[in-house]
């Protein structure tokens, strides 16, 4: 017996041909967003001065689960976030800055997780999922809202521990 | 779709014998799976914290309707211990649960 996540497929009733169509140009624009923050991440770093570009060390903190924790301002965690607005290519998504300055108790350390869209188990380190923190399935550009209530991942560089 | 819960209603997991006669071969029904730590909250209460009427598929970077009717339950959370995963998983996904399997709670 597997994990429902394998099975996901099953579960999917099939869209119609025009909204697989216009779904199918929200991944392309995606995509191309994607690479245009990029640029215009990669252009804004290299005329900025040498001293200014992020070439600190990421100080990655080490919690354990039920540790409390304040997730880092937004200008600090900017610092951290490479040109594709990740840290060891865990994203940090437009929706947890709402989270910001806020304190949380750490749920689970995240060392394996099953990956859906390689299909299969995928070792990572340094990310927690924190209590309560779950993903609002927003995504303007599409028809809908997803309901699956995922837990965020939070890379612990964007983390501080709290007494 | 109609739904027979709501988001805050209490339901309880009904017992093994009536969830089981609800499987196919492969443990599911309408396609959802019913995993093997489900069996665990046989008989429990929890709150419906959501519906889940749309799924995002990640691989193909799309939303979908959900073909059944399916909840998320307040702390039904996967433990991660999944017979063909040589390793457990952190993912911490909310079980899905098909209306079948539920009842009200008195």
């Amino acid at each position: 017996m597997g994990c429902q996540l394998q099975h996901l497929e099953k579960l999917k009733k099939q869209n119609s041909p025009v909204d697989s169509c216009l779904q199918s140009r929200i991944k392309i624009i995606w995509e191309g967003k994607k690479r245009l923050i990029y640029i215009k991440n990669k252009i804004g770093g290299l005329l900025k001065l040498q001293d200014d570009i992020a070439t600190q060390e990421v100080d990655v903190p080490i919690f354990k689960n039920g540790d409390r924790v304040k997730v880092k301002s937004p200008g600090e965690i900017n610092q951290i976030l490479d040109d594709w607005g990740a840290t060891q290519r865990c994203t940090f998504t437009p929706e947890m800055y709402r989270y910001c300055g806020k304190n949380f108790s750490v749920y689970k350390n995240v060392e394996y997780f099953y990956d859906e869209v390689k299909q299969r188990m995928c070792k990572c380190r340094n990310i927690v999922v924190l209590d309560g923190i779950f993903c609002t399935g927003k995504r303007r550009t599409f028809p809908a809202d997803c309901d699956r209530n995922c837990f965020l991942f939070w890379h612990t560089s964007w983390l501080e521990k709290i007494d | 779709m109609k739904y027979k819960f709501s988001e805050g209603d209490i339901v309880q997991v009904k017992e093994r014998e009536m969830i089981a006669k609800s499987l196919d071969s492969s443990h599911m029904h309408d396609g959802c799976l019913f995993a093997k730590q489900m069996w665990d909250h046989c008989g429990e209460k929890f709150t419906v914290i959501k519906i889940v009427k749309n799924i995002f598929d990640e691989r193909e970077c799309k939303i979908y309707n959900a073909d059944a009717p399916l909840y998320i339950l307040n702390n039904a959370i996967c433990n991660g211990e999944v017979d063909s995963f040589k390793q457990r998983c952190d993912h911490c996904c909310f079980l899905l649960w098909h209306e079948i399997w539920l009842e009200k709670a008195n």
